[in-house]
C-alpha cells in the first residue's frame, strides 16, 4: 500500500504545479539518526534505450492516442534497431553493478554525514513485504536509505547522465523523513555514433567504467552535500543566488536554475528548489 | 509551455498508481515462448492474403545445442522505473527458467522451415542441416511512457567446416502497456525474442544451403531485418 500512496503523492504533486520532489531532512530527524543501512539499488542490465523521439514527454491523449503511440514507437524501433544494437553490443560484457560497489567502498572509508551501519549495492529490489519490513524495522533500530540508480546515455550520445532517486526512512513510520534527486551528468567526446561507442567501450570499457564510477561518488557526494545543508540551523542570511545551468535531457538541451554548492575543478554541484542536486561539467555546458 | 509540461507530467503520473496495482514483483514471469500473434492491422479486407513466415530454410535439420544463461543478473528479466527527474519507484521483474524460453524460442523456426531437435550436428559439412550453441546475453524489459519495451540479445556458435562461428543477434519489442501485468512483461520480452530468433534464422538458413556463408570473425551485432 505504501507503494500506492508514494505513486499518489507523486500524481497530487504533479497536480500541484510539479511542487515538490524533495524533502530536506529536518535537523531533529537528522540527530535521531544513530546509523543507516544504504542500499544502492542498479536494476538495470543494459542501456535502456526506446525509440521516443528526442524532446517528446508524453503520448496524445487517449486510447486513440496510446494506440498511435504505440505504432510510432514501434516504427521509430525498427528505423533506429541497428543504431541501437550497434551501441548496445560493445556494451554487454560491461558489469553495472562493479563500479558502484568500488566507490559505495570509497564512500564508506571516506566521511558520510551519517553514520554507515551498512552499504551494499544490489541488483534487485526487494519486494514489497521485505521493504515494509524493513522500513519497520527502523522503529527500533538503524535508519534505512535506498538509493535507486538509472544509467543512461542520452539519445544522440552527447552525455552520460546517472539519475538517482533517494529515500530516507527513520523510526519506524512509513513516510519517508527525506527523499530527493540527484542527478550526475558527464559529456561525452564529440564524433560520430560508431566513434564515441569505440572510446566508450575501449579498453574494457574503461571510460565508460570511469564515468559511472565518478557518478556514484559523485551522488553520494551530493547526498552527503544535501543531509549537510539541511541540517543547519537557518542563520537569517540572504537567500542565496541562483545561476542558470544547462545539462541535457531526453536528448534536448534543457536550462536549469540553482544555487551553486560546490565547486570541484570544472565540476559544480548545484541545488534545484523542489527537486535536489545537479552535478555537471561548468566547463563543458552544452 | 511550463503548464502544459507540468499537465503531461501529471498525467502521466495518475497512471502509476493504477499501474503499479497491476504488476506483482513477487510474482516471477512464467518464461513461457508464444510467438506474437500478427496485428490484424496486416490483413486488410479485400486486400491479397497476407503470406505466412517467410521461408528461410527447406527441411532443414536444425541441431540445438547447449543453451546457456549468460546474463549478468539471472534473476530478473527487467524492471519498472517511474519517476519524474530520477526514479523515485523501483520493481525487479523476477524470472523464470530463460534456458527452456530460449529452447521453446528455437523451437519456433519449424515454421520457417527448420525442423529443429536437441543435440550436436553429427557431421558439421553434411548438407541441408546446422548446428549451433547459445546463450542468452540479455533480456531486458521496462516500461517508456504508456509503451513496455524489450531488448534480448542472443548468441549462437555455429559448427562449421572452418570452426565455430560466433553471432549475436538482438531483438527488440514494444507493446502498449495496458494494464502493466505480469503478462504484458512477457508478451513484450517474447515480441523481442521472436525478433532476435528470427534474425538467427536467416543466418541459419544460410548455412542450411551453404556451410561457409558465414566468415568466422568475432562476435558482431546483426541489424534487425523486420
Amino acid at each position: 500500500m505504501s507503494v500506492q500512496r508514494l505513486l499518489l503523492a507523486a500524481m497530487a504533486l504533479c497536480l500541484a504545479g510539479c511542487a515538490q520532489f524533495h524533502k530536506p531532512l529536518s535537523a531533529e530527524n537528522r540527530q535521531k539518526i544513530k546509523a543507516v543501512d544504504v542500499r544502492v539499488v542498479v536494476a538495470q542490465d543494459g542501456f535502456m534505450f526506446s525509440a521516443t523521439a528526442p524532446g517528446a514527454s508524453a503520448a496524445p491523449g487517449g486510447l486513440i492516442g496510446v494506440l498511435i503511440d504505440v505504432e510510432v514507437q514501434k516504427s521509430r524501433q525498427k528505423g533506429m534497431a541497428a543504431e541501437i544494437q550497434a551501441t548496445v553490443d560493445p556494451l554487454l560484457d560491461i558489469d553495472f553493478r562493479k563500479e558502484a560497489r568500488i566507490a559505495l567502498k570509497q564512500a564508506t572509508e571516506a566521511s558520510f554525514p551519517l553514520r554507515l551501519q551498512s552499504a551494499e549495492v544490489v541488483s534487485t529490489m526487494p519486494v514489497q513485504r521485505e521493504r515494509d519490513e524493513r522500513i519497520a524495522a527502523t522503529a527500533k533500530g538503524d535508519a534505512y536509505m535506498t538509493l535507486l540508480v538509472q544509467y543512461a546515455l542520452e539519445p544522440g550520445l552527447g552525455a552520460f547522465t546517472t539519475r538517482t532517486g533517494i529515500n530516507l526512512w527513520q523510526d519506524g513510520q512509513a513516510e519517508r523523513s527525506y527523499y530527493g534527486n540527484a542527478v550526475y551528468q558527464a559529456p561525452l567526446p564529440a564524433g560520430t555514433r560508431a566513434e564515441v561507442v569505440a572510446r566508450l567501450t575501449a579498453d574494457d570499457g574503461r571510460l565508460l567504467r570511469t564515468y559511472m564510477r565518478e557518478s556514484i561518488t559523485e551522488t553520494l557526494r551530493m547526498v552527503a552535500l544535501d543531509i549537510d545543508a539541511q541540517a543547519k540551523p537557518a542563520n537569517g542570511a540572504a537567500e542565496p543566488k541562483k545561476e542558470p545551468f544547462n545539462l541535457i535531457a531526453n536528448g534536448m538541451k534543457a536550462t536549469l536554475s540553482g544555487v551553486l554548492v560546490d565547486r570541484r575543478g570544472t565540476r559544480t554541484i548545484r541545488r534545484v528548489d523542489t527537486v535536489g542536486m545537479y552535478s555537471v561539467e561548468q566547463g563543458a555546458q552544452p | 509551455m511550463k503548464a502544459l509540461h507540468c499537465l503531461t507530467l501529471a498525467a502521466g503520473a495518475a497512471l502509476l498508481p493504477c499501474l503499479a496495482h497491476a504488476f506483482d514483483a513477487a510474482e516471477p514471469l512464467d518464461m513461457v515462448y508464444m510467438a506474437p500473434v500478427a496485428s490484424p492491422a496486416t490483413q486488410r479486407p479485400n486486400a491479397p492474403p497476407v503470406p505466412d513466415a517467410v521461408q528461410v530454410a527447406r527441411n532443414c535439420t536444425l541441431y540445438l545445442g547447449k543453451i546457456e544463461d549468460l546474463r549478468s543478473n539471472p534473476g530478473t528479466v527487467g524492471a519498472l522505473m517511474f519517476g519524474i527527474h530520477s526514479p523515485m519507484y523501483v520493481e525487479s521483474i523476477r524470472s523464470g527458467d530463460v534456458v527452456k524460453w530460449t529452447h521453446q524460442a528455437l523451437e519456433s523456426t519449424r515454421a520457417v522451415g527448420f525442423q529443429p531437435q536437441d543435440g550436436a550436428a553429427p557431421a558439421s559439412d553434411a548438407g541441408n542441416q546446422v548446428g549451433a550453441a547459445f546463450g542468452l546475453r540479455l533480456a531486458h524489459a521496462w516500461s517508456a511512457g504508456l509503451n513496455l519495451v524489450s531488448h534480448v540479445v542472443l548468441q549462437a556458435s555455429f559448427q562449421t567446416p572452418d570452426g565455430p562461428v560466433t553471432r549475436r543477434y538482438h531483438g527488440m519489442g514494444t507493446i502498449g502497456n495496458w494494464n502493466n501485468g505480469n503478462g504484458e512483461y512477457m508478451t513484450v520480452l517474447n515480441a523481442a525474442m521472436a525478433n532476435a530468433v528470427q534474425n538467427f534464422a536467416t543466418d541459419a538458413g544460410k548455412l542450411c544451403t551453404d556451410k561457409r556463408a558465414l566468415a568466422p570473425a568475432p562476435a558482431q551485432p546483426v541489424a534487425s531485418t523486420n
